[in-house]
């Protein structure tokens, strides 16, 4: 997936995350500075003749400009160059095709389909796509990451070797997407702040079904126990599920959380009269999962 | 060292010059030695020939904010004693890959020059430049004093470059290496200190990716006692972590690895007291990964931290509120989007002393996240915390009622960066464009040097900015606009603009060539995607031969069309290096 991010390290775009310059010692650089005065009185520099170089485009060619392609959640068609047409009419540029249009007029261009917008500066933005890429296989993981030394050191953490704890070493997946049926935009929930469905499920309640989302507290997993939820129970409208590694679609809560969190693509809140084919439990998937250390 | 055989004294005039005649130059250096202000040099400077010359004796930093305003010669000419140099290359829309590789700003000439004249040479910042491997070397040879080395994205060198810094600079304090385009072959940079070395203060590889040796990394940081800043990068465990802390409980700064392994309880324990004990820290970031159940080994270093950089962790609003109740002393906080409004509520709550705040996305381009963070949350934080003036907020909606309430709240703002993720989208609850929004920011904050406007915006914007914003030094446009007037109300309004950057407006040639003079008291200004033609920048280009025109032309577009417009004052005359996709009219 990442298949641009690697470019983005030599030539041309490392840049700070908008002036991103967090040392206090280095301070200088980004506090109230003037340049130097160049005495433009006093000593003219000479008076250049105007450069007839030839016009040569060859930006082009220099290494690909990383567009919203290049990041996971981007199904959109990203534009290679920027528009010299003023966009402020904003009808003449491509919409995307999920794009909520506000009444009465055209939905404005997205972000994803501009080069360079929004202003986080390159290095932030190699930084953030990692941090919030849906888990893969350790396989596939090999496979992708073409530097060797970022390989190394998630292979170091991940190959960690205690047992008494209660998140997997795989803990630093991150987000997930969640959509619902009839619900045109989705959420992501963070199954790092989870450590079993109960909590899952209160959060993704509290974000499909309830007014007021109550914040996610983790210590009130005692609680948890004893309610019940409606996402878990298979007895209301809506069911819970999920997209495996292998693109199959489960119903959750049938395997340990554990096993769970290291095969999940994807969550659905899937209709309960869509979800017959999945059955309330589905033996045959349950042996292909391969059992991940833990 | 102030080489006084050097100086060539020039007869005094008599009369006029009486008072400064009794004034000996030896005196009136020491007193300007004092003054360390680049702007109070430069008034100083032209008060009269005894005193530019007594400054430019005396002056040892020298901060370039566009390496091609001048030239290394002009540089060392006029300059004869300089220890500290800041440069800065390329324009900041290269962050935002809207220059093309190559482009210049190489440090090498500077580096040349720099070895003849100032052999003594001890610090070195640079910003945005091109620097390579061969260049770290060249510096770390034949700089005997060289100590301090700060690097913000740059690109072109890799850890060799870096290895040769370790290996020869026996004076080094500071190795600051942030955000750069760098090759990250290994680590093994950090084992070429040497084992006599002891002089360093300031250690940042945060952004760097390689395994560093931790044995070689724990004696470095064991036998240099002087260590005040470290941070270190994603391949140190918390482990590790705890024991550089213990070998330097004096540190002040601090950037942690990883913030997740699986720790038992024991060295849970250990990291915790590791953490108490270095009771000076006042500033954290670092933090990759960072799972919320370690979080509370920081809670007692929270109650003294001023900066708290959270921007590579993705926490929850739940998590990040609790951490945020101890932190009741922060000055500056930099977070990501997935704290969301409630979690900015507990900062409005918790944090009064508030002076900067900044918001990055965590997915910038998931069009189906609608929260991260909206109004509210800014709103809210405006409401607890009145000293706010410099904010950095990405949102995907804003209403200009927020805007004024914020401002209204808070109306120091220095810097006012509000980026409105989707290009041109207007105010959502009125489906009015953004104009009284900036336009309350630029009546109400007096004090506003930095400005970044989003949304949909018409002229009106920029007539307000013309009219109001009388302290303005940067301002950032994209996606705004709807004449040429609404640029020329800001050439024509603003005294004080120095750097003018725009993309994707509908400015064109009247509105580029209003402001010919106005560019010579400017840094630089910037246009790409705008309605701008060649023939324009040509005429610019000649009327005005103290500034350099350089446009960049992008693959397949109209010939006449100048698609990306570059244009700074120089004395140094038109650059030589300029690659061929830039062409300098």
């Amino acid at each position: 997936m990442q298949g641009g991010i690697g470019l983005l390290g030599v030539g041309g775009g490392g840049g700070g995350g908008c002036n991103g310059n967090e040392s206090g010692v280095s301070k200088v650089v980004e506090s109230d500075d003037d340049e130097l005065e160049l005495g433009l009185g006093l000593s003219l520099g000479g008076v250049g003749g105007g450069g007839k170089g030839k016009v040569v485009s060859s930006w082009g060619e220099c290494g690909r400009i990383l567009t919203a392609k290049d990041f996971p959640s981007a199904g959109r068609r990203p534009s290679n160059a920027s528009s010299s047409s003023p966009p402020v009419a904003v009808s003449g540029t491509k919409r995307a095709a999920n794009s909520v249009p506000r009444e009465g007029e055209s939905s404005p261009p997205s972000a994803s389909q501009v080069v360079g917008w929004p202003p986080i500066g390159a290095y932030r933005m190699n930084s953030l796509v990692n941090q919030a890429k849906a888990p893969i296989s350790e396989e596939e993981k090999v496979a992708d990451e073409k530097d060797k030394s970022k390989d190394a050191s998630k292979k170091k953490i991940c190959n960690g070797n205690k047992t008494n704890n209660i998140f997997s070493e795989k803990a630093h997946l991150g987000f997930v997407k969640v959509n619902m049926d009839g619900v045109p935009i989705g959420r992501k929930v963070d199954l790092n702040a989870h450590a079993s469905y109960e909590s899952l499920a209160q959060t993704l309640e509290e974000m499909f079904f309830a007014s007021t989302p109550a914040i996610n507290s983790i210590g009130g997993e005692k609680d948890l126990a004893t309610k019940a939820f409606k996402l878990l129970d298979g007895l209301s409208e809506f069911v819970l599920t999920y997209e495996d590694k292998e693109g199959d679609w489960m119903l959750v809560g049938d395997v340990p959380w554990r096993m769970f969190i290291s095969s999940v693509k994807r969550l659905r809140i899937m209709r309960t009269s869509e979800a017959n084919g999945l059955g309330p439990r589905f033996q045959p998937r349950n042996d292909r999962q391969r059992a991940k250390p833990v | 060292m102030e080489s006084e055989s050097k100086r060539k004294k020039e007869s005094p005039n008599t009369a006029e010059l009486a008072v400064t005649a009794s004034f000996p130059d030896e005196v009136l250096e020491i007193v300007l030695s004092l003054l360390t202000s680049h702007r109070d040099r430069s008034s100083v400077s032209l008060v009269c020939k005894d005193w530019y010359r007594a400054e430019r004796w005396s002056r040892t930093q020298v901060f370039i904010g566009n390496c091609y305003s001048v030239s290394p010669e002009i540089l060392t000419r006029r300059f004869p004693n300089i220890r500290s140099v800041t440069l800065k290359g390329k324009p900041r829309f290269s962050d935002f890959n809207l220059v093309p590789p190559n482009w210049g700003a190489d440090i090498h000439a500077w580096l040349v020059a720099f070895a003849a004249k100032y052999p003594f040479l001890e610090e070195l910042r640079l910003k945005r430049m091109a620097v390579s491997d061969e260049s770290l070397e060249f510096l770390a040879s034949n700089f005997p004093n060289f100590k301090l080395l700060s690097l913000l994205s740059c690109d072109g060198f890799s850890t060799d470059g870096l290895a040769a810094i370790a290996t020869h600079c026996k004076n080094l304090t500071e190795l600051d290496i942030q955000e750069n385009g760098i090759e990250d072959s290994s680590g093994s940079w950090l084992s070429c200190f040497p084992e006599s070395f002891t002089s360093l203060e300031v250690l940042n590889f945060a952004n760097l990716t390689s395994e560093v040796n931790t044995d070689a990394l724990e004696r470095l940081v064991s036998r240099c006692k002087s260590l005040k800043v470290l941070k270190v990068n994603k391949s140190i465990s918390l482990e590790q972590l705890q024991r550089l802390l213990v070998r330097a409980p004096q540190l002040e700064e601090l950037g942690t690895g990883s913030f997740l392994q699986d720790l038992t309880a024991r060295p849970y324990a250990d990291l915790e007291s590791a953490f108490n004990n270095c009771k000076n820290i006042h500033t954290l970031s670092g933090l990759w990964e960072a799972v919320p159940l370690y979080l509370p080994a920081l809670y007692n270093s929270c109650a003294n931290l001023t900066f708290l950089n959270l921007s590579y962790t993705a926490l929850q609003s739940g998590e990040f509120a609790k951490l945020v109740v101890h932190c009741p002393r922060l000055r500056r906080l930099w977070v990501l989007d997935t704290v969301e409004d409630k979690g900015l509520e507990a900062v409005g709550s918790n944090c009064p002393l508030l002076e900067e705040l900044r918001v990055f996305p965590a997915d910038p381009f998931d069009e189906e996240i609608i929260h991260g963070v909206t109004e509210e949350g800014f709103v809210a934080v405006s409401f607890g915390c009145r000293r706010l003036h410099y904010v950095l907020y990405f949102c995907r909606q804003m209403t200009n009622a927020a805007v004024a309430t914020i401002v209204q709240n808070c109306p120091n703002f220095t810097h006012f960066r509000l980026c409105i993720m989707t290009p041109g989208l207007p105010d959502y609850l009125t489906n009015e464009p953004m104009d009284e929004a900036f336009g309350a920011v630029v009546k109400t904050c007096s004090k506003l040097q930095r400005l970044s406007v989003s949304g949909l915006l018409t002229d009106l914007t920029f007539e307000y900015i013309g009219k109001y914003a009388k302290n303005l030094e940067t301002l950032s446009v994209a996606f705004a606009g709807r004449s040429d007037r609404g640029m020329q109300c800001v050439l024509e309004g603003c005294p004080k603009l120095r750097k003018l950057e725009i993309r994707d407006c509908p400015f064109g040639n009247e509105a580029l060539l209003s402001g010919l003079e106005k560019y010579e008291s400017m840094r630089s200004l910037w246009m790409s995607a705008c309605n701008v033609t060649m023939n324009a920048c040509r005429r610019l280009a000649k009327q005005m031969p103290r500034l350099n025109v350089e446009v960049m032309k992008e693959d397949g577009s109209d010939d006449s069309q100048a698609d990306k417009v570059y244009i700074y004052r120089t004395v140094a005359g038109p650059r030589r290096d300029a690659p061929p996709s830039v062409l300098t009219l």
